[in-house]
């Protein structure tokens, strides 16, 4: 039996490993929480290439603007419609920036409308329980990029469940540390990377 | 007036009126032609093709009775026969006239020229045939022309010009009032302005296709009163319009079904909407990514847009990132916009002056090229084509810029020169014992010379990281400073350079800044090349090398903490999956249950097919309407159903035998039939 | 004055007039022969119909039927009624192709049809429905099955004259599928396959200890619940011990990858899944898809059936558990089949798994009213109704005759009549 893969999507456009540290720390936070059977390091996939087709969930982040390639877009539409999980997240934690922009283009022509995910979502009770919704950031916090808490995340719906999960709330940043450090966190701000990976694979 | 003049003078009376007479039968022919025509249409609706013939065959009709007429008129233009006709008519002239003509006109006889003075057949004949010529085609061309101005308004339109919708145009003989005022129904189509495309009708629709936006005005006879049309779950009101009634919809973005209600008549049509698709924008050139050494220069675009439709503009779109780590800032605009004025092909050509862009090292340029059609809707029209990045080198990439589209981090540079360092140190030290002191200080300084060198480059790498700026100078004395300083002082030294302030502001509370976490291993290689060249300076390769090797293993370490370049690999974190696994503590609540992703028991085409396909011998009628409905619900996400579908609706109307279609349409919808030409002891998949 | 006549017209005449009083004469002792006179009679096929009612009013001593295809149901009942009245009746028919059609529909939300065919080996049997044909096979082996995703009415199956009909004798309740296992790929996208393809599912899947992603709030399966169930990883023992009871009670279950491995599935496990058989293909062909995925080799025991094997090593098998069925699976990871296989592969993988659940589901059929006149099994039937084919007897065959029918015989007598009349009339004779 294939062990759970974090793959983190890498597009030709930006810089899709601003976030390297991520995979790392959401692989520790399965095994620490969930017996879910998961490799000990990440994958890469390059978003143009047959490989996308061999992990259902990608996580793509970046700062810098998202154009996808004819390849990138065919891949990700066909991937979508398969049944995967794409996971993107907003490094810029800035609703102005050229990430959030262009890549909710990209998922809009790509995949479909993005709408808003209500905070009573099955994503927030998919492990762990989120009374509030989506975990606010230390970044969103401090005020950095927009000045903004964003309340809720988006995905594009297909058949009832999540297909595309997009957060403006920079969790690229706020997951993207060594995971021995979780051991001075007095609560693992990781917990909602458990939610999103249990989602992906029981939904 | 001698005879001969004033035969000639009968006969071109005569032929006048041989003439008349077959343009006025001729013109009375054509016209009856038309009226029968346009007779029969009004009693059996003669289809538009056969219409189409009316106006030919009438013309037709009329050449050659006009040909008939001359053919037998001819013997007016003999003098000899126009003589005769008249010795026919005066027999008074007891031959006169003809014997007169049988003589030279100079040389005839005064006689037989007084005999014929005196009879004035002018007056006495001539009107008479005249108008015994001309009166029945006259009377005919009359009552041909009446019989034209007695039938009813636009009967003889439909006739003259046959056109598509013009159904309505032919009034009902006898139409009972129980009878459905859905038929005939007429469809016009006009297509939004921005496509140029013309209007059309259509007569008795079951499916219109048409442009997305398209406005379609359905018209047929009789009041509105108690008519319904449904699209979409959306009611609609027909309104009047003299003796008819009119519905105009605007065409939906997807394919749906209108249906219209008169009491108990029921009638669907199939609104097949044509969305208006994007234009296709290629960008030839530049055909790749591009990393620029200055931000100078001309970047040459060249491009090419199409769109079925016509093109309204094209632009250069690009935007500007600035920054690196944490923070970018993103500058956007557009450059070259070109008016196309509905040019179905355009190619864009243009330059772009980097210098205009404002382009500081480490910028990162997106370019591509947008076309919009002149669809005026927000979220269409609007292509655009692959996008190229143009990258301005950071000062530190010169030496791999030309060499490789994605420069190694620049503390893999750091990592190469140590390692060169060490070799040279290495080779010295094993040299050592043969050269006299004063080569090897002067090798082992040359070395350390080097090693310096180094180390204020990776100096120059921590404070670019820690303050953004690029290539700062530094005086050497702060560079003495900062080399004397322990790893965590000079960390704190460049904090404080920053404007972020104090540590506690990096640090998370819980833990290592990620700033931290990914300098420390560089100050600590920095402070390890610091001890390497102040041993080297004093000539002792041998104390150097330990602390170079320990620089190495600092850069190394610090190329694992490290983000890489953009399209490179970082690398790999490995987890000890083992030892997290089950450590973390869980709330006691359970997680959601799940729901299930598709809705079960909904009916598949192929099911919705078989039930449709029941009611053929039962319902025609309700069958077709049926599988038009499917077919509207297949048309997006089976066009090849849609079709075999529209094939059996097709053989259905037309009374046709409709099993080939059907064993298709089932093929298509439900699936083939797996066949297995022996029998297995298992059922199922297999 | 009467015209004379040439002696040649005359005698013809008179020829004519003879032919046709010999004609009467021929016609009323057809009418009026006694029955009891008739003797061993045969027919041919084409001949049957018109012969049946002849030997009902006049029964022969021996009715002997050459048939090149079985009659339909109502000469049969004929040919019976008659032999039951006393008249020894035989039939041949070595032409005959014992054909017969079985129509049962699938355990599958979506409908479906299984059509069993026998039919002599290389015979092509065209099987059609009441709105269309559905396809044409050779027969192999005696016979063919064809699944039909849907047919209406009775489904035919021809093979040259010969024709069988049968149409479904009962219809199912169809019942949810369990699906037992952890959080993985494999069984999310199971799940989505067997819901996509139209089943009500209930899952378990364990995403911690203790802890548990539901649908449907089941723990066990179900003969009254469940139609079937999948169990994708060693179950707990308990869970284990319920589905095997599950399958003893006529359920039925799909052992997927390492499960049947349970020491509590053991009784039901068709054989241990072994060592790991790599991929044999790098991409996934459409022919073969599952070529490009490696599985656990199964090592079938007993009775099993082995449904799939790649270079001698079991993929697949199945099996009966008491009144239970058992699939084996040793693949574990076709979730990789629908996410990078070919353009179909989504389709191709959902219909696979529903397939896979549909042969082991437990049936709960309801009968529905069949229709006497269908005829599933012709030859058989005739050999029911008329017993074994038998030869005919030399004299019967040579006895067989041609006897002129009534209207024959009165065309051919005004024939005569108006003939000689004319004639007649002609020469002025009256």
């Amino acid at each position: 039996m294939s062990e759970f893969v974090f793959a983190t999507a890498q597009y030709e456009s930006g810089d899709w490993d601003s976030a390297p540290l991520v995979p790392a720390n959401v692989i520790d936070s399965i095994a620490r929480y969930t017996s879910i059977d998961v490799a000990p390091t990440g994958a890469i996939v390059a978003l143009s290439s047959r490989d996308v087709f061999r992990h259902p969930l990608l996580y793509l982040t970046g700062h810098l603007p998202v154009r996808f390639t004819a390849a990138e877009r065919t891949n990700v539409a066909e991937f979508v419609r398969r049944g995967g999980f794409l996971f993107v997240d907003d490094h810029n934690h800035d609703i102005d920036g050229a990430f959030h922009k262009t890549v909710t283009e990209e998922i809009a022509r790509t995949v479909g409308p993005l709408v808003e995910l209500p905070n009573d979502h099955v994503l927030y009770r998919a492990f762990f329980h989120f009374a509030d919704g989506p975990p606010t950031t230390s970044h969103e916090l401090n005020g950095w990029g927009d000045n903004l808490v964003h309340k809720h995340l988006h995905g594009v719906i297909r058949d009832g469940r999540i297909a595309v999960l997009y957060s403006n709330k920079d969790y690229s940043s706020e997951w993207g540390y060594h995971p021995d450090n979780k051991r001075f966190l007095a609560v693992d701000n990781t917990k909602f990377a458990v939610n999103v990976v249990v989602y992906a694979l029981t939904r | 007036m001698t005879p001969h003049q004033r035969v000639r003078r009968t006969r071109a009376v005569l032929i006048a009126a041989v003439v008349l007479r077959a343009i006025v039968w001729a013109g009375a022919a054509g016209l009856a032609v038309i009226g029968i025509a346009a007779l029969l249409d009004l009693v059996l609706d003669l289809p538009r093709v056969v219409r189409r013939l009316a106006v030919p065959v009438a013309v037709a009709t009329a050449a050659v009775v006009s040909l008939v007429l001359l053919w037998r008129g001819r013997r007016t233009r003999s003098l000899a026969a126009t003589a005769l006709w008249i010795e026919e008519h005066v027999p008074a002239l007891q031959y006169a006239l003809v014997t007169s003509l049988e003589q030279d006109a100079e040389r005839s006889s005064p006689l037989l020229a007084r005999e014929v003075d005196r009879h004035r057949w002018e007056t006495a004949i001539l009107p008479r045939a005249v108008t015994r010529a001309a009166i029945p085609a006259l009377v005919a061309l009359a009552v041909a022309t009446a019989m034209l101005l007695a039938l009813p308004g636009g009967v003889v339109a439909r006739v003259r010009a046959p056109r598509a919708g013009d159904a309505l145009e032919r009034p009902a003989i006898a139409r009972p009032p129980a009878a459905s005022r859905l038929s005939p129904l007429v469809a016009r189509i006009i297509p939004p302005p921005y496509a140029g495309l013309a209007t059309t009708s259509l007569e008795e629709p079951h499916t219109i296709e048409a442009l997305v936006g398209s406005r379609i005005e359905l018209e047929g006879r009789g009041e509105n009163d108690g008519i319904t049309a449904t699209v979409g779950g959306v009611d609609l009101s027909p309104t009047a319009r003299g003796s008819r009634w009119q519905l105009a919809l605007t065409m939906p973005a997807t394919s749906s079904a209108l249906r219209l209600r008169d009491r108990d008549f029921d009638r669907f049509i199939v609104l097949d909407a044509r969305p208006d698709s994007a234009p296709v924008v290629a960008m030839l050139a530049p055909t790749r990514d591009t990393i620029l050494r200055t931000p100078a220069g001309r970047i040459a675009v060249r491009g090419e847009a199409r769109d079925g439709l016509g093109l309204a503009s094209s632009w250069l779109e690009y935007i500007v990132s600035s920054g690196q780590g944490e923070s970018f800032r993103f500058r956007s605009g557009v450059l070259a916009r070109r008016d196309h004025g509905g040019a179905r092909q355009a190619t864009i050509e243009t330059a772009v002056a980097i210098e205009s862009l404002g382009l500081m090292p480490g910028d990162v340029v997106h370019m591509r090229l947008v076309a919009r059609d002149r669809n005026p809707a927000r979220d269409a029209g609007t292509g655009a084509s692959e996008t190229r990045v143009v990258r301005i080198a950071r000062l530190g990439e010169y030496d791999s810029v030309a060499v490789e589209g994605a420069p190694p981090p620049d503390a893999d540079t750091a990592a190469i020169s140590q390692r060169m360092l060490i070799l040279l140190t290495e080779a010295l030290v094993s040299r050592e014992p043969r050269l006299s002191r004063d080569t090897l200080v002067r090798e082992s300084r040359a070395i350390g010379d080097d090693q310096s060198r180094l180390r204020r480059r990776v100096g120059e790498i921590i404070f670019s990281r820690l303050t953004g700026e690029e290539g700062a100078e530094h005086s050497h004395e702060e560079e003495e400073r900062r080399g004397a300083m322990t790893a965590e002082e000079l960390l704190k030294a460049a904090q404080e350079a920053t404007e972020h302030g104090a540590g506690e502001v990096l640090d998370f509370a819980e833990g290592e800044s990620p700033v931290v976490a990914i300098n420390r291993p560089l100050l600590e290689a920095y402070n390890a090349m610091w001890s390497a060249a102040s041993e080297l300076n004093i000539g002792a390769p041998r104390r150097a090398l330990p602390h170079m090797y320990v620089a190495l293993a600092a850069i190394e370490r610090a190329r694992q903490a490290e983000r890489v370049y953009l399209r490179g690999r970082p690398a790999a974190v490995v987890v000890d999956v083992n030892r997290a696994r089950l450590a973390g503590k869980r709330d006691s609540l359970p997680p959601a249950t799940r729901a299930p992703v598709a809705a079960p028991g909904r009916v598949t085409p192929a099911e919705r097919f078989a039930r449709a396909s029941a009611l053929i011998a039962q319902d025609r009628q309700a069958a077709v309407d049926s599988l038009m409905l499917l077919r509207i619900e297949v048309l997006d996400t089976s066009p090849a159903g849609a079709t075999a579908l529209g094939a059996v609706i097709a053989s259905l109307r037309e009374g046709r035998d409709v099993t080939g279609a059907l064993a298709r349409a089932r093929h298509v919808l439900a699936g083939a039939p797996r066949s297995d030409s022996v029998m297995r002891p298992w059922g199922g998949a297999w | 004055m009467p015209s004379r006549g040439s002696p040649a017209r005359v005698a013809i005449e008179r020829g004519l007039r003879a032919l046709s009083l010999l004609t009467l004469a021929a016609a009323a002792w057809i009418a009026w022969r006694p029955p009891a006179e008739r003797e061993a009679e045969s027919a041919a096929p084409a001949d049957l119909t018109e012969a049946l009612p002849r030997w009902t009013i006049a029964p022969p001593r021996r009715i002997h039927a050459a048939l090149d295809a079985a009659p339909p149901q109502e000469s049969r009942d004929w040919l019976r009624a008659i032999r039951r009245a006393g008249t020894p009746v035989t039939w041949a028919g070595e032409d005959i192709p014992a054909l017969a059609v079985e129509v049962a529909p699938i355990a599958n939300p979506r409908g479906g049809t299984m059509l069993w065919v026998a039919a002599p080996s290389g015979a092509r049997v065209a099987l059609a429905d009441a709105l269309a044909s559905i396809d044409t096979v050779v027969a192999a082996a005696g016979g063919a099955r064809v699944l039909a995703p849907s047919t209406a009415g009775a489904v035919t199956a021809s093979v040259g004259a010969q024709m069988a009909a049968a149409r479904a004798r009962d219809t199912l309740l169809l019942r949810r599928v369990l699906v037992l296992g952890r959080a993985t790929w494999e069984t999310k996208f199971i799940v989505a396959a067997l819901e996509e393809a139209g089943w009500l599912v209930d899952a378990r899947l364990a995403v911690a200890p203790g802890v548990d992603v539901t649908q449907g709030g089941v723990r066990s399966p179900d003969t009254a619940r469940h139609a079937a169930v999948v169990v994708v990883d060693a179950p707990s023992a308990s869970t284990a011990s319920a589905v095997a009871r599950y399958v003893r009670s006529g359920g039925g279950a799909i052992l997927s990858g390492a499960s049947a491995n349970a020491s509590s599935l053991a009784d039901i496990a068709i054989g241990r899944a072994g060592a790991r058989v790599r991929a044999s293909s790098v991409a996934f062909a459409d022919d073969a898809p599952r070529r490009a995925l490696g599985f656990l080799a199964i090592a079938p025991l007993g009775e099993a059936i082995v449904l799939e094997e790649r270079d001698g090593r079991v993929a697949a098998a199945a099996r009966r558990v008491e009144i239970g069925r058992v699939v084996q699976l040793g693949y574990d990871e076709t979730w990789r089949w629908r996410l990078a296989g070919g353009a179909g592969a989504v389709d191709a993988h959902r219909t696979w798994w529903s397939g896979l659940v549909s042969s082991v589901a437990h049936r709960a059929a309801v009968p529905i009213s069949r229709d006497a006149r269908d005829e599933d099994a012709p030859l058989a039937r005739l050999v029911d109704a008329l017993g074994p084919p038998s030869p005919a007897s030399g004299d019967m065959v040579a006895r067989a005759r041609w006897l002129p029918s009534p209207a024959l015989l009165f065309a051919l007598v005004s024939m005569l009549v108006l003939a000689e009349l004319a004639s007649r009339r002609l020469r002025g004779a009256p």
